[in-house]
């Protein structure tokens, strides 16, 4: 039982730490990107153009087809949910509000999570160990702003144009499902999705995975430059990075549908 | 010329340092003159690339200061310690270089971060220095596509492209075949006749008495002996000449005595169950 205890506080003090060394990183990170030129440090914009053509654009495919299969998934479950009432021909606006407020972003954030975050962590682990860090370092090449803050700009760019994407996507994958079952023309679907969906609604989603964005990047910051020892460390900071990329994720989606909702 | 001009390149004094109980450098004392070549000796453990980091300011000592080019690395503000590394150069024991560049890309990256120049200079200069480590043509090869003994040269290359007062070198050497070894020997030579500075952690005894104006020997985290190579050969520290001889204190393997004891313990066991 003390053993017990010691260790849930040694891990509780241990995850503190890591909480403030991804706060001290992402101010690090934004002072770097507001102030790096005055420095004559400034962060490199290709930099942040090569993490978001990997971030972002090479998802692309794979946001494609998970959104499609989400949106399709959604209008087969509230036409099934639906008609239990006899209300199917509402089910379009039960799709817009999932998919844009909640699936749309919440499954963007968890793809790249698993996809970005885990290379970040696996990147700047590799980094660590071939001393690529340290050489930086001794290079007067701030590490924070070459590694971390053109990172943290793609994902935060690229996260909500994703999402933007995966919105368009699921709903379009929505519609052919409901068009057909409900026989509706397509016309009329998009026509009832002007109606159920505000702007509000979609920056709901989409700000959302602004916040997503921040997250994942810091994960995967904090576990690859924490990488001790060789591949098994990597292996080790890889599998961690996306875990707690998806589960800071999910918590913080919950906190912030209760939070914007009450 | 600056009063540091004409002082020490490197001063380290009554240095202590610590991973997490043990102490690993105990009041470490070094000068390093300008325009010499100073080697950093010991054996595995010694303490020697510990040395090394906190010199650079990798790490903070647990006690003492140390101050390159006049900085004192433990306190300095990082604007300080930016514009003090623009003018060092450092090769890793790894190489380190990035492996996301090209080597061209890894050898101009200083010129690119800290420099106005136009690329065209910048691809003369980053030619130039591959040149020197004898690396002309491989601009566009990957890291991952050199040998060991490439990857230092082009280290050493990036080391150079700002044309630094003091270059660093952490096992220059260590994990290549006898002729490229040399080779590197070669070039560190050439460098000197450059009027660099250079501090180069090794425990090659070949490659340090051919380089070096003055060595410093390392045990255990102490500073043994720090003099001229004739100095140092000719020291009467058992220490020393054991580094030097390469002799190997082992206990004698007796597999007698070992087989007894562990019969004994053996007995004992049975004995007490």
């Amino acid at each position: 039982m003390r053993r017990f205890a010691e260790n849930l506080g040694r891990d509780a003090v241990a995850g503190l730490a890591e909480l403030g060394q991804a706060t001290t990183l992402l101010a690090e990170s934004l002072l770097w990107t507001f102030f790096g030129a005055t420095q004559r440090q400034p962060v490199r914009f290709s930099g942040v153009l090569s993490q978001a053509m990997e971030a972002g654009i090479h998802a692309l495919p794979i946001v494609f087809v998970l959104s499609m299969a989400i949106g399709a998934m959604v209008a087969i479950q509230g036409i099934y949910s639906l008609s239990i009432f006899g209300a199917e021909s509402k089910v379009t606006l039960g799709v817009a509000l999932s998919v844009t407020r909640e699936f749309a972003p919440l499954i963007t954030g968890v793809l790249v999570a698993g996809r970005s975050g885990s290379a970040l962590a696996a990147r700047l682990g590799m980094m660590t160990i071939n001393q690529e860090i340290d050489a930086l370092t001794v290079m007067g090449i701030n590490p924070v702003r070459f590694l971390v803050a053109p990172a943290l700009l793609a994902m935060i760019l690229m996260l909500p144009l994703l999402t933007w994407f995966a919105d368009c996507v699921g709903l379009f994958g929505a519609g052919l499902y409901v068009t057909q079952r409900l026989g509706m023309s397509a016309t009329a679907y998009i026509n009832e999705l002007r109606q159920a969906i505000s702007v509000a609604d979609l920056m709901h989603g989409i700000g959302k995975s602004g916040i997503f964005a921040v997250l994942i990047t810091m994960v995967g910051v904090i576990n690859g430059i924490g990488v001790v020892g060789g591949a098994d460390g990597i292996g080790r900071a890889t599998t961690r990075a996306v875990v707690h990329g998806i589960s800071a994720i999910v918590i913080v989606d919950m906190l912030f549908a209760y939070l914007v909702l009450q | 010329m600056s009063a540091n001009d004409a002082g020490a390149v490197v001063e380290v004094a009554h240095l202590d340092a610590h991973y997490g109980e043990r102490q690993v450098l105990r009041d470490i004392n070094l000068r390093v003159e300008p325009g010499e070549v100073m080697v950093i000796m010991g054996g595995s453990g010694s303490g020697k690339t510990t040395l090394l980091r906190h010199v650079l300011g990798l790490q903070r000592p647990t006690a003492g200061s140390i101050r390159v080019l006049g900085v004192d690395v433990v306190a300095a503000p990082r604007r300080a310690m930016q514009d003090m590394r623009k003018k060092i150069g450092v090769a890793f024991q790894s190489g380190a270089l990035l492996s996301s560049l090209t080597v061209g890309g890894n050898v101009m990256l200083p010129l690119r971060e800290h420099t106005k120049l136009d690329v065209d200079t910048m691809r003369i200069m980053m030619r130039l220095k591959l040149d020197f480590v004898d690396l002309a043509g491989t601009e566009d090869l990957m890291p991952a596509e050199l040998s060991g003994g490439m990857i230092k040269r082009v280290a050493l290359a990036r080391a150079i492209i700002m044309d630094p007062r003091v270059v660093f070198l952490d096992e220059p050497s260590a994990g290549l075949d006898p002729v490229i070894a040399a080779g590197l020997d070669e070039l560190i030579l050439r460098l000197r006749a450059t009027g660099v500075t250079l501090v180069v952690v090794t425990h090659e005894l070949q490659s340090a008495f051919k380089i070096a104006d003055r060595i410093t020997v390392l045990d255990h985290g102490e500073i043994l002996i720090s003099d001229t190579v004739a100095a140092v050969r000719a020291s009467s520290n058992e220490r020393v000449q054991a580094l030097l001889t390469r002799k190997v204190d082992l206990p004698e393997h007796n597999p007698d005595a070992f087989l007894t004891a562990l019969t004994a313990a053996s007995a004992d066991l049975d004995g007490d169950s």
